[in-house]
C-alpha cells in the first residue's frame, strides 16, 4: 500500500464526525479497559450492537478506537491497583505497580501511554505493509487449506490461551465449532439441531454469544468476589522524558515485532503477546534483576507488545477472515454485519478498505495518546466507582447490545444463557477465546470441508498433500505433540 | 480441580453423544451429494471429538493425580489477585455475613440478571431498567435507598436517551 493512499484515506477521515467518534470511543475503551473484569472483547462486542445503525466507516472508527483504547486502558488499573484491567495487561502489573508504590505512578502511566502509542503505531505500519502481501498468499487458498487453517487456529489458540492445560483450550475450541453447527447448513440449507424452532434457523447469533460469554460471565465473576478495590496512590507527573524511550529503542522494536507476530496467529491475542515480550525483554536486558521491582524496560516491553498485537491481529482478519485475537473476532463479526466481506477477495471488492482501517488505527492512536496523557485524574476517578453500581449498568448495556442487532428478545435470552456457560467455563478453567474462535471458524470449516469432499468425490488425500495444507498440518501436529507428556518422554529417551 | 474435571468430562461425553445422535438423525441420503456432502458429517465428527476429549478429562481426573499437583503448584497469583495491602473494600455499606461468601453473591447476581431479562418486553424498558439497577444496588448494599433510586432512574433515562434517541437503536 502506498503512502499516498494511506495519506488520502487519513485525510478523508479527518472530519468532525470521525474525530468525535474516535475520541469518545477511545475514551469509552479506556474506561472499559481500566475496570477490572471488563475486557476489550466485551467493550467491542457491546458497541457492535449499539453502532449497528451507524454508517460502516463510522462503525469501524468506533469499534477500532474502542479496541485500541481498552487494551491501553487496562494498564491504568494494572499500575494503580495491581489488577490487570484486561488480561492483556497482566504483565504490566509486575513492574507498573512497584513503580506506583514508590511514588512514580504518574511516570509509569506516562511510560505506559507512550509505549502503547508506539506499539499501536508499529502495528498499523505492519498492517499497511503486510496485509496486501498476505492477501496475495491467501488467494492460493482453496477449500482444503481453509479447513486445515480453521483446525490450526483452534489448536494453537487452545494451546496458548490455556498454557497449563491445553486440553481444555482445545475442548473449548471444538465446543465453539460444534455450537456453530446449529442452524441451516451452508450447502443445502437443511436445519440442524434447531428442534423446529424458527429462532434457531439462522443459527446462534455471534453477538449474543460473545457478549454473554465475555460480558455476563465477567459480571458474575466480578460480583461474586467478596472484596472490591479502590485507588489510594497519588498521580503526579505523567509525561516521561523522551530519553527513556530512546534508551530502550531495542526493547520497543523487539516488543513491537513480537506483538505483531503473536497477533497474526489465529485467536491468540494480546495477553500472550505481552507475556512473551516481557519474558524476552528480561532475557535480553542488561539489568534483569530490576524486572519485577519497577523496571521501566519491563513496563515498556509489556505495553508496546500488547498494543502492537492489535495491528497484527487485524492482518488475518482482513486477508483470511480469521481473527488474530478475541476482540478481532468481534471486529470481524461487525464487518460482516456492516456488509464488508473480509478475506482474500477484499482487495478486489473493496480495494481501499485496508487503507481505511490503517487510517482509523492512526486516528485512534492519536486519540489514545491525547486522552491518556491529558485525562489522568478524571480517569482515575472511574476506578473509584463501586462495582455494585457499575455492574448492573453494564448488564443493561449487554442486553441492549444483544437486542439491537436483530431486535429479538430471543437473543437477550441467548446472551444470558451463554453468560452462565461462560461463568462455568471460567470456574472450571476453560478459556473462552478458543470457543469464540471456534464459533467464528465453524461455518468456514464445515462449508470448506464438505465442499472439498464433494469436489474430490470423498477423497480426503488433498487435505494432506497440498503444499500449504502440509505446512499447516505439520504446525498443528507440532503444537499438539509439543504439549504431549508421552511425546516428551519419548524424545528424552531418544536423546539418552 | 479433579472433581470439577470429572464433572466437566462426563458432561462433555454426554454432550458429544447427544450431538452425535442428533447428527445421525439428519438426512444422510437423498441430499444431492453422497455421504460426504451430508449436513450431519461435520457435526458428527466434532461430536466424536468432543466426547473423546471429555473421556480424556475423565481418565485424567481419575488416574493422574500428579498432573493436578503440578497444576496447583504452578499457579500464577497475578492472574487471580487476592487482597492487597494497599487496597481495601470500597464504596460498600455494612454487609451481612452471607455477602462475604462467593456462592451466594454469584447466585444473587444470576437471579437479579435473570429477573431483569424476563422483565424485558413485558414491562416498559425504562421502568424495568430503573427497577433492576436500583434493586441490584440495594441488595448488594452499594448505597442507601434514595441514592440507589436516583442512580437507577438516571441510568435508565440516560440509556434510553443515548441509545434510542441518539443512536436510533431499538430497545427491548
Amino acid at each position: 500500500m502506498s503512502i499516498s493512499v494511506l495519506f488520502s484515506e487519513f485525510m478523508e477521515l479527518m472530519n468532525p464526525t470521525s474525530i468525535f467518534n474516535a475520541f469518545w470511543a477511545t475514551g469509552f475503551g479506556i474506561i472499559v479497559g481500566m475496570l477490572p473484569g471488563l475486557t476489550a472483547t466485551m467493550g467491542v462486542a457491546l458497541l457492535t450492537g449499539l453502532t449497528f445503525r451507524f454508517m460502516p466507516e463510522q462503525a469501524m472508527v468506533v469499534l477500532i478506537s474502542t479496541y485500541v483504547g481498552s487494551i491501553y486502558g487496562g494498564s491504568r488499573s494494572a499500575i494503580l491497583l495491581n489488577i490487570p484491567g484486561t488480561p492483556a495487561n497482566a504483565a504490566t502489573c509486575i513492574d507498573g505497580n512497584p513503580l506506583a508504590r514508590r511514588g512514580e505512578a504518574g511516570y509509569a502511566i506516562g511510560l505506559a501511554t507512550t509505549s502503547s502509542g508506539i506499539g499501536t503505531f508499529f502495528g498499523l505500519v505492519c498492517l499497511a505493509v503486510f496485509s496486501p502481501l498476505l492477501g496475495k498468499i491467501a488467494l492460493q487458498f482453496g477449500s482444503w487449506e481453509f479447513f486445515v487453517l480453521s483446525i490450526f487456529g483452534i489448536v494453537i489458540c487452545g494451546n496458548l490461551t490455556a498454557p497449563k492445560d491445553p486440553l481444555k483450550g482445545w475442548i473449548a475450541g471444538i465446543a465453539g465449532l460444534l455450537l456453530s453447527q446449529v442452524g441451516q447448513d451452508p450447502i443445502q440449507a437443511l436445519p440442524r439441531f434447531t428442534f423446529g424452532q424458527l429462532q434457531l434457523m439462522g443459527g446462534l447469533s455471534l453477538i449474543p454469544v460473545l457478549v454473554g460469554a465475555y460480558g455476563v460471565g465477567e459480571i458474575i465473576e466480578v460480583m461474586q468476589r467478596p472484596r472490591d478495590y479502590t485507588v489510594r496512590t497519588k498521580v503526579r507527573q505523567v509525561i516521561p522524558p523522551l530519553r527513556d524511550l530512546f534508551r530502550y529503542w531495542k526493547t520497543i522494536l523487539r516488543s513491537g515485532i513480537i506483538g505483531v507476530l503473536v497477533g497474526a496467529i489465529p485467536g491468540v491475542g494480546e495477553d500472550t503477546a505481552s507475556w512473551i515480550s516481557y519474558d524476552t525483554a528480561k532475557r535480553f536486558s542488561d539489568r534483569p534483576d530490576e524486572f519485577g521491582k519497577g523496571s521501566h524496560e519491563g513496563l515498556i516491553a509489556a505495553e508496546t507488545a500488547n498494543n502492537a498485537c492489535i495491528g497484527g491481529a487485524v492482518i488475518p482478519v482482513l486477508t483470511l477472515a480469521v481473527p488474530g485475537s478475541a476482540p478481532a473476532a468481534v471486529l470481524l463479526a461487525a464487518m460482516w454485519l456492516h456488509g464488508i466481506r473480509p478475506g482474500p477477495l477484499l482487495p478486489i471488492e473493496q480495494p481501499f478498505f485496508i487503507g481505511t482501517v490503517t487510517a482509523i488505527f492512526l486516528l485512534s492512536t492519536i486519540a489514545m495518546v491525547v486522552l491518556g496523557l491529558s485525562l489522568v485524574r478524571p480517569l482515575v476517578k472511574v476506578l473509584q466507582v463501586p462495582r455494585m453500581i457499575l455492574m448492573p449498568v453494564v448488564f443493561t448495556l449487554c442486553c441492549v447490545g444483544s437486542f439491537a442487532v436483530s431486535g429479538r428478545l430471543f437473543d437477550v435470552y441467548l446472551m444470558f444463557l451463554f453468560g452462565i456457560l461462560g461463568y462455568f467455563m471460567r470456574r472450571n478453567d476453560f478459556p473462552a477465546a478458543p470457543m469464540v474462535l471456534g464459533f467464528i471458524l465453524g461455518p468456514m470449516a464445515d462449508d470448506n470441508f464438505r465442499r472439498a469432499m464433494i469436489i474430490t468425490g470423498g477423497d480426503i488425500s488433498p487435505f494432506f498433500t497440498r503444499p500449504i495444507s502440509i505446512i499447516l498440518w505439520l504446525l498443528t501436529l507440532a503444537v499438539i505433540l509439543g504439549r504431549s507428556t508421552l511425546f516428551r518422554k519419548m524424545l528424552r529417551s531418544l536423546k539418552k | 480441580m479433579e472433581k470439577k474435571d470429572l464433572t466437566s468430562g462426563i458432561a462433555l461425553v454426554l454432550t458429544g453423544a447427544a450431538f452425535f445422535a442428533g447428527s445421525l438423525l439428519l438426512p444422510w441420503k437423498d441430499t444431492g451429494y453422497d455421504w460426504f456432502g451430508a449436513p450431519g458429517l461435520v457435526p458428527a465428527i466434532l461430536a466424536v471429538l468432543i466426547a473423546l476429549c471429555g473421556l480424556r478429562l475423565v481418565i485424567r481426573s481419575r488416574k493422574e493425580p500428579d498432573f493436578y499437583a503440578r497444576l496447583a503448584a504452578g499457579e500464577n497469583p497475578l492472574l487471580c489477585p487476592e487482597e492487597d495491602e494497599d487496597n481495601d473494600s470500597g464504596g460498600e455499606t455494612a454487609r451481612p455475613a452471607w455477602m462475604e461468601k462467593e456462592r451466594p453473591r454469584a447466585v444473587l447476581t444470576v437471579a437479579l440478571c435473570c429477573t431483569y431479562v424476563l422483565l424485558l418486553g413485558r414491562v416498559p424498558y425504562m421502568a424495568a431498567t430503573a427497577a433492576f439497577i436500583t434493586g441490584f444496588i440495594l441488595l448488594f448494599r452499594g448505597a442507601g435507598i434514595l441514592k440507589a433510586l436516583f442512580i437507577g432512574g438516571t441510568a435508565s433515562v440516560s440509556i434510553w436517551f443515548v441509545f434510542y434517541k441518539i443512536f436510533a437503536v431499538f430497545l427491548p
